[in-house]
C-alpha cells in the first residue's frame, strides 16, 4: 500500500478530533465511558477511513468488512465514527442517554445501522467475531472481522477460548485490536489484574501478532493494511494507547474511564480538544 | 387425591404393566437417534444447518451428522461461553446452528450469553440440552440441574421443548430448524417409551390430552409424561378418571388448554 500523505494524515487528525468533539457534545446528556472512547478513536477513524471495505449506503452488504466493538463501552467512538461516515444523521448522536434512546450506553445492533452486534458485557465480542469469520469461508466470501478489545477485558476467560478456537481454526480473515490504555473502572490495569505481555499470551496462542503506538496514525494504517500478517493465523495487534486521548487533565487518569461532567465543563473540554488537534496537526507538518 | 400420586404410588405404577402395555406393543427409542436422524434430515434440506458441539457431539446426535457433514460441524470443546457466542455469530450470517452439551454447561455456564448473544438479539440457535433431569441415574450435585426450565423461561424470545417420546423428539427438531428465532431443547439420556400413535403431528405452543377424564387434570411433559400415564393407570382402578395432557412446549406454554381441562376437572397436578 502507498504511504499516506501528509495532507491524507492530517485530514485523519481532524475527523478524529470532531469525533471527540461531537462527543463532549453528547456528554451534555450526562455521563458516558469517555475514557476508552478517546484511547480508541483514532483506531476507529483509520479503520472507518482506510482500511474497512464498506458502504454506509447498505450497511448491511452481504461482503463487507465488519467491525465488532467487543469493548462495547467505548460506543461514545462508535457512534461519532458512523455518523462521521454518514451511517445516520448526525442529530441522532444528540439523543445520547435519553429515553427509548438508539444511542444507549451499550450500543445495540437494530436501533442503529452500522452496529454489527449488540455488545457491552465483556468477552462477548471474539466469540461472535470468530463464527462470523468462518461463516465468510463456509459461503465463500473474502470480507475480514476487526474486533476492538480492551485490555481490562482480557481478564474475562471467554477471550482466551475464542483466541484458542481461531487459531485452531486458522481463522485468518479475523483481526484484533487491543485498545491497551492501561487503566479500567477502578485503576491500573497491572495492579487490578496484571494483563501484561498480551502480545506474548495471543502469539502462544497460536495468533501473529504486532504492538504499535495506537495514536500514530502512519503505523497505524501501516500495520491494519498488512493484515493477516501470517496466512493460516488470525492477527493481533497491541495498541498503546492513552487513556482519554486528547482531553488533557483526564489522559491516563483511571476518573475518567466513565466520566460525569459537569454541563458547564463541556465547553472548556471542547476547546483543549480543539487546541490538542492543533498539536497533532503541527507534528505531522514537521 | 394427593396420596394417590405420592411418589411412592408413581415408583409402584412404573413396575407394573400399564394400561398402554395392554393395549399397544411396546416400542423404546434413543431420544439422541431420533435427533440425530432428524439432524442428518434437515442437513441434507438445508446447507445453512450447522452442529456446534463442546466436546459433546456423541450426546444429542452430532456424530451422524459430522460423517455426513464435516465442514458444517464446528467442535469448540470444552468451552461453553465461547461456543454459545460462536453459535450466535453463524446465527447472525444466517446459518442455523444446533448447539448441543450437557445441560448444566449450555444454559448455566453460558447462560450470560444465551441471553444477550442469542435471545435478545432473536437469533436463530437451537440449544439442546443433554442429560436433562435425572434422566441420567445419580449425576451428583454438579451435573443434576433443576433449574434449567424456570432459568431459560425467564428470557427473552425463547422457546423451551421437553419432548416425551420418539417421534416428539425427531419432530421436535424439525419445528425447532422452522421456527425463526432461539429453541432449547432438553435431552433425555435414556431411551423413552412412545406413547404417540401414527400421524402425530407436534406443533410448537400446542399441548395434548393423552388421556381423557373429569376428575383431575395431570399436566406433565418428558419422561414424567409416561409416569402419569400410569399414575392414571393406578387412579382408574380406584374409580378415579384422570385427564393426562403432554404439555411439551413449556414456553409458550399452552394456556387454554390447561384452563379448558382444568375448567372440567376442577384439579391440576403437574409432573415435572
Amino acid at each position: 500500500m502507498q504511504k499516506p500523505s501528509r495532507e491524507e494524515i492530517q485530514s485523519l487528525v481532524e475527523r478524529s478530533y470532531k469525533c471527540r468533539k461531537n462527543i463532549l457534545k453528547m456528554m451534555r446528556n450526562g455521563e458516558g465511558h469517555i475514557g476508552g472512547a478517546f484511547s480508541s478513536l483514532d483506531i476507529l477513524t483509520v479503520l472507518y477511513n482506510k482500511i474497512l471495505r464498506h458502504d454506509p449506503r447498505q450497511p448491511k452488504w452481504p461482503n463487507r468488512d465488519r467491525l465488532i466493538l467487543s469493548a462495547g463501552h467505548k460506543c461514545l467512538a462508535l457512534y461519532s465514527a458512523l455518523a462521521d461516515q454518514g451511517y445516520f444523521a448526525e442529530e441522532i448522536l444528540w439523543k445520547y442517554n435519553t429515553f427509548d434512546t438508539p444511542v444507549a450506553m451499550h450500543p445495540e445492533e437494530k436501533r442503529l445501522p452500522g452496529i454489527e452486534f449488540s455488545t457491552g458485557s465483556l468477552g462477548h465480542g471474539l466469540p461472535v467475531a470468530n463464527a462470523i469469520a468462518l461463516c465468510a469461508r463456509l459461503d465463500k466470501k473474502d470480507y475480514r472481522v476487526f474486533v476492538i478489545l480492551g485490555d481490562g477485558e482480557c481478564a474475562e476467560g471467554s477471550v482466551w477460548e475464542a483466541a484458542m478456537a481461531a487459531a485452531h481454526y486458522k481463522t485468518d480473515n479475523l483481526i484484533v485490536i487491543v485498545d491497551k490504555n492501561g487503566l479500567q473502572v477502578n485503576g491500573r490495569t497491572e495492579d487490578i489484574m496484571d494483563s501484561s505481555s498480551l502480545e506474548e499470551k495471543f502469539k502462544s496462542f497460536g495468533w501473529s501478532t504486532k504492538t504499535i503506538d495506537g495514536h500514530d496514525f502512519g503505523q497505524i494504517i501501516d500495520t491494519l493494511s498488512g493484515v493477516p500478517f501470517e496466512k493460516g493465523k488470525p492477527s493481533c495487534i497491541v495498541a498503546d494507547t492513552v487513556k482519554c486521548k486528547g482531553l488533557t487533565y483526564g489522559e491516563g487518569n483511571y476518573k475518567f474511564h466513565h466520566w460525569h461532567c459537569e454541563l458547564e465543563e463541556i465547553d472548556n473540554a471542547i476547546s483543549i480538544v480543539g487546541v490538542e488537534m492543533g498539536k497533532e496537526l503541527d507534528k505531522v507538518g514537521k | 387425591m394427593e396420596n394417590n400420586l405420592s411418589a411412592s404410588a408413581l415408583s409402584s405404577a412404573s413396575v407394573k404393566a400399564s394400561a398402554l402395555a395392554e393395549n399397544q406393543k411396546i416400542i423404546l427409542e434413543d431420544p439422541r437417534k431420533m435427533v440425530s436422524d432428524a439432524l442428518v434430515e434437515l442437513g441434507a434440506k438445508n446447507s445453512n444447518i450447522l452442529y456446534v458441539s463442546c466436546d459433546s457431539s456423541q450426546g444429542a446426535g452430532g456424530a451422524e451428522f459430522n460423517k455426513i457433514y464435516p465442514e458444517r460441524h464446528f467442535e469448540f470443546g470444552i468451552a461453553e461461553q465461547n461456543a454459545m457466542g460462536e453459535a450466535a455469530g453463524f446465527a447472525l450470517c444466517g446459518k442455523i446452528p444446533f448447539i448441543a452439551a450437557y445441560v448444566p454447561f449450555i444454559t448455566l455456564r453460558c447462560c450470560e450469553q444465551v441471553r444477550d448473544d442469542v435471545c435478545k438479539p432473536k437469533l436463530n440457535v437451537k440449544i439442546m440440552g443433554n442429560n436433562c433431569g435425572f434422566s441420567v441415574s445419580a449425576l451428583g450435585p454438579t451435573h443434576t440441574v433443576l433449574e434449567d426450565i424456570s432459568i431459560i423461561r425467564s428470557l427473552p424470545n425463547i422457546i423451551i421443548i421437553s419432548p416425551c417420546d420418539g417421534p416428539e423428539y425427531y419432530q421436535a427438531a424439525f419445528a425447532a430448524a422452522e421456527h425463526d428465532g432461539p429453541v432449547y431443547i432438553r435431552m433425555h439420556r435414556m431411551k423413552t417409551r412412545r406413547v404417540h400413535q401414527d400421524g402425530f403431528k407436534f406443533v410448537i405452543g400446542k399441548g395434548e390430552i393423552l388421556l381423557e377424564g373429569r376428575d383431575v387434570t395431570v399436566a406433565a411433559c418428558s419422561s414424567m409424561l409416561q409416569k402419569s400415564l400410569e399414575a392414571a393407570q393406578i387412579l382408574a382402578e380406584k374409580g378415579i378418571k384422570a385427564e393426562v395432557l403432554n404439555i411439551s412446549t413449556i414456553k409458550p406454554i399452552d394456556r387454554n388448554l390447561i384452563l379448558q381441562s382444568s375448567a372440567k376437572t376442577k384439579r391440576v397436578v403437574t409432573v415435572e
